[in-house]
């Protein structure tokens, strides 16, 4: 995570949420980079997490949510330490987030073009004609045909990948530096979801504009991402640049995610992780991942794991997989 | 659009039919009779009786009676009261201003205090400013009207002297011709000093008693409607933008949030028009409440039907123009 000025950068993030049955941590020291151009992957089950701390980033969470962290800077302002006032003038313009339900994202109440025209009124000096201009120029960006007509259009009267391509286009209005994508094809029909990924990979390719891509979707990260982190039930067990973590990943809870790749799978059955993601109730004591994982140890289950070094992607475990192999396991049972 | 309104308008008339037949009946359930209401403890020679009763019309079958009072309706012709002589219809229109415009400043009222309350409540939620709005918003709408009428007469008027007992006008200090009907713009057309004043100062007690029940509702409907909205994607894209709160909370979730909000204001007239009635009783306001009212002392059959078959009609059109309102606000039911 060497990089030599990150755009964004964030260290031990943490994010705990108030809820009736007490604190509820559902993001834990999460670190990130992210360089100007780059796109990193974060990939990790539903509730792991990931959404959460980009939010966090953005400032948009609820009220119930505590955030902390030993750093969270973005183009080398302090994000936690700026009045909301000076936090709204960099979002929206510099950081921009692309959500996962793009029909429910956009505003049933006004049209597309008003929307659009909204965010660049709000942080660019264009006037009128000028931002209706920039307007029908982004819609024909993101490859929606008759721009004038749609700038026109109520949200419900779009399918759900047009309203996506409309969220790119908005996200894109500001020339922004950073765009957080949050499962951006998800809810989308698996037809679509190809075409708006190539739109915002090759407008990622264009304008130069780092990208963290939030997803679950392996495959779309090894074709992708130049670096990908993972979650687990709140905190990052690995993180390593793309090729390096599809040939060796160091983290047992990554090489079994690999493992359930369709495309990998060597036997007739498609192998799966056994288990779920432990809720607020049932955190076990040590490692969160060690009531699934198949190389857990007593220590796993007792005692919180560390962290490793970059050479072992920063894995969060005792027994950090080389190879396939667990390490730690390894020295143990050669003898001596 | 044509279409949902002509559906709309053809909906309202089986509502008059039925309207037409409870008022015939209801009225005629009341014991007694417009002459022996008339002669009272006197008393009346039978044949007297007799004769007055056939000059009216009410020694004939019902259902003759009906069809009369149907046949008269649908030719527009309300009948005459019996006891003033004159045509119902024109009463009402000379008595009904006076009303409108206590209804309107009730309805100012609630609206004007109700909403922004909603709204700050359900921004603030679980605050002092929510807990006290709809401790004092459920006091309100369990109030009696009468009472809180007779409540503020004793403090505001009797204990503290700020505002007249009842009527609408000093008729001491000030007379002039109706024009309009309306008070506030008669006053003005006066040219008389202190006459608009004092045409205020009549309306605020009652305008406050009247609008009690709806601000109520308004309030809590605000509430609640805000906070679903409040919780919607698109106001985290909102926020996403960089706009500011005044912005989020006041143009995209209050415009949705409006939606549920005028469907019961339109529902609320209803209930202003019979407020209206105790409300003129309690003030002395020369209205269509008091006259209904009276009107049912003296048995006045033609009056009283006539009266709320155009209450009612009134508060049937204002839901017609509420649902049209709906339509404007609401761009997915206007495109449907």
């Amino acid at each position: 995570m060497a990089a030599p000025s990150p755009l964004l950068s964030i260290r031990n993030l943490s994010v705990t949420f108030a809820t009736g049955r007490g604190p509820f941590r559902a993001v834990d020291k999460v670190d990130l980079d992210v360089a100007t151009g780059e796109l990193v992957a974060i990939v990790g089950e539903s509730g792991s997490g990931k959404s959460v701390a980009m939010l966090a980033v953005m400032g948009l969470l609820p009220w119930t949510a505590t955030v902390t962290a030993d750093r969270l800077t973005f183009d080398g302002k302090d994000m936690l330490a700026l009045t909301p006032r000076e936090r709204r003038k960099i979002i929206g313009r510099d950081l921009a987030m692309i959500f996962q339900e793009p029909m429910s994202s956009l505003n049933p109440c006004f049209t597309v073009g008003f929307q659009l025209r909204e965010a660049m009124k709000a942080h660019l000096d264009l006037d009128r004609t000028a931002r209706q201009k920039r307007a029908v120029e982004l819609l024909e960006l993101v490859g929606i045909p008759e721009p004038e007509r749609r700038l026109k259009a109520f949200p419900h009267q779009l399918s759900g990948g047009m309203s996506q391509r409309v969220m790119i286009a908005m996200a894109l209005a500001c020339n922004p530096k950073l765009i957080i994508a949050d499962e951006p094809t998800t809810a989308l029909d698996v037809t679509i979801q190809a075409q708006i990924l190539d739109l915002l990979l090759r407008l990622q390719k264009d304008s130069g504009v780092g990208l963290v891509l939030i997803t679950h979707d392996m495959g779309v990260v090894a074709e992708t991402a130049q670096r990908v982190c993972v979650h687990y039930a709140g905190q990052q067990v690995e993180m390593q640049p793309t090729h390096g973590l599809f040939r060796d990943p160091h983290h047992p809870y990554t090489s079994a995610l690999l493992a359930a790749l369709p495309e990998r799978a060597s036997g007739r059955i498609l192998p799966s992780i056994p288990g779920v993601v432990p809720g607020l109730a049932d955190r076990p004591a040590g490692c969160l991942f060690s009531p699934r994982c198949r190389f857990a140890t007593q220590t796993c289950r007792t005692v919180p794991p560390p962290r490793a070094g970059a050479d072992l992607g920063y894995a969060l475990c005792h027994t950090p997989l080389v190879d396939g192999h667990p390490r730690a396991l390894k020295k143990l049972e050669m003898p001596a | 659009m044509f279409r949902f309104f002509i559906r709309r308008v053809a909906l309202t008339l089986p509502t008059f039919v039925a309207l037409m037949f409870v008022t015939f009946v209801a009225v005629r359930l009341v014991p007694g009779d417009p002459i022996e209401a008339r002669t009272g403890e006197r008393g009346i020679a039978p044949e007297r009786l007799a004769m007055l009763r056939h000059e009216l019309g009410l020694d004939r079958p019902v259902w003759q009676q009906f069809l009369d009072y149907a046949n008269g309706i649908v030719h527009g012709d309300f009948g005459v009261s019996i006891v003033t002589k004159t045509p119902v219809l024109h009463e009402f229109a000379t008595l009904f201003p006076a009303t409108l415009e206590l209804t309107l400043c009730g309805l100012i009222f609630a609206v004007v205090l109700g909403i922004p309350a909603g709204v700050i409540a359900a921004v603030k939620r679980g605050s002092f400013f929510d807990h006290s709005v709809m401790t004092v918003a459920l006091t309100g709408y369990s109030m009696p009207i009468f009472w809180w009428g007779l409540l503020l007469i004793m403090f505001m008027s009797e204990y503290l002297g700020l505002t007249p007992v009842s009527g609408r006008m000093d008729l001491i200090n000030y007379y002039f011709e109706p024009v309009t009907g309306f008070m506030l713009i008669d006053s003005l057309l006066s040219d008389q000093e202190g006459a608009f004043g004092s045409a205020v100062a009549h309306l605020i007690l009652p305008s406050i008693v009247l609008g009690t029940i709806p601000l109520a509702v308004i309030a809590r409907m605000t509430r609640s409607s805000m906070l679903e909205v409040l919780g919607e994607d698109y106001v985290r894209t909102a926020r996403a933008k960089g706009l500011s709160p005044l912005r989020v909370v006041g143009l995209h979730a209050l415009r949705n949030a409006l939606i549920p909000v005028v469907t019961v204001i339109g529902l609320q007239t209803g209930t202003l028009l019979a407020g209206a009635v105790l409300t003129e009783t309690i003030f002395a306001w020369p209205g269509v409440g008091k006259w209904l009212i009276e009107s049912i002392a003296r048995r006045d059959y033609p009056a009283l039907q006539g009266g709320i078959m155009l209450i009612s009609g009134i508060v049937i059109l204002v839901n017609l123009i509420v649902d049209l309102t709906y339509v404007a606000i609401n761009p997915r039911i206007r495109h449907g």
